[in-house]
């Protein structure tokens, strides 16, 4: 029963990943648009059109990170959360280790993932 | 028109920002032409018109045999007339098209 439900749990969150995904294409899909991208369309257009994407990274970033944190689980390593570190300035200084926790022997896994947009 | 023109396929495109409010009349009227055109116009003329695609109007193209020059201007920035240089838009809402790309590099990611 519990190996059924471990299986059906992953299956539900492939499927929540897959979900978000289709629905994040949906939303840069859109955001091509010739008055979206260009920034040339109504206020309240780009609003939305920003509110989309917005909408749609909520609902992606934690299934993405449920799949990060399965990869590093079947690698061996387990983390009860995982946090996300943009470097906007790409610079060390961006994510400093000094600013999580690690006292009393916590370790810290880094995950590095390649925001490259060519899909590479 | 057909100095512009290297085949005997004249492309006419159909439609313009905001054409299509009424779409209905729009291609009611659009058949309306096209059949009078083919009915009354054409067959004195040898020139018929039709609801084509890109795909349907280079295969057509290509069927004429005609040898093509290769361009290497480039297209941009579009230039509408002699005074107008369509270059805004490059740099319009710089946050929005920073904000676009991180998304489509997410999108990425998951993919």
């Amino acid at each position: 029963m519990f190996a059924v439900n471990a299986l059906s749990q992953q299956a539900i969150s492939v499927t929540n990943t897959l979900e978000a995904t289709a629905q994040m294409l949906d939303a840069v899909g859109v955001t091509q648009h010739h008055d979206a991208i260009t920034g040339t369309c109504l206020h309240d257009i780009s609003v939305y059109y920003k509110k989309l994407v917005f909408d749609r990274t909520q609902k992606l970033m934690p299934a993405y990170s449920e799949v990060i944190g399965s990869l590093a689980k079947d690698a061996g390593y387990t983390s009860l959360a995982w946090e996300w570190c943009t470097p906007y300035k790409s610079s060390v200084d961006d994510c400093p280790v000094s600013s999580y926790d690690l006292s009393s022997g916590k370790g810290m896994i880094v995950a590095v993932h390649n925001p490259s947009d060519t899909g590479l | 028109m057909k100095e512009r023109y290297r085949s005997n396929q004249l492309l006419i495109t159909m439609g313009e920002d905001f054409a299509f409010q009424h779409a209905q009349k729009y291609f009611e009227r659009s058949d309306a032409f096209v059949d009078y055109f083919n009915t009354n116009v054409g067959p004195s003329n040898n020139v018929y018109l039709t609801y084509s695609t890109p795909a349907i109007f280079i295969d057509a193209v290509r069927q004429d045999n005609v040898e093509w020059p290769t361009k290497y201007d480039d297209l941009f920035p579009y230039g509408s007339d002699s005074m107008s240089n369509w270059v805004g838009f490059y740099s319009s809402r710089p946050l929005d098209k920073a904000y676009y790309r991180r998304g489509s590099q997410l999108l990425s990611s998951a993919e």
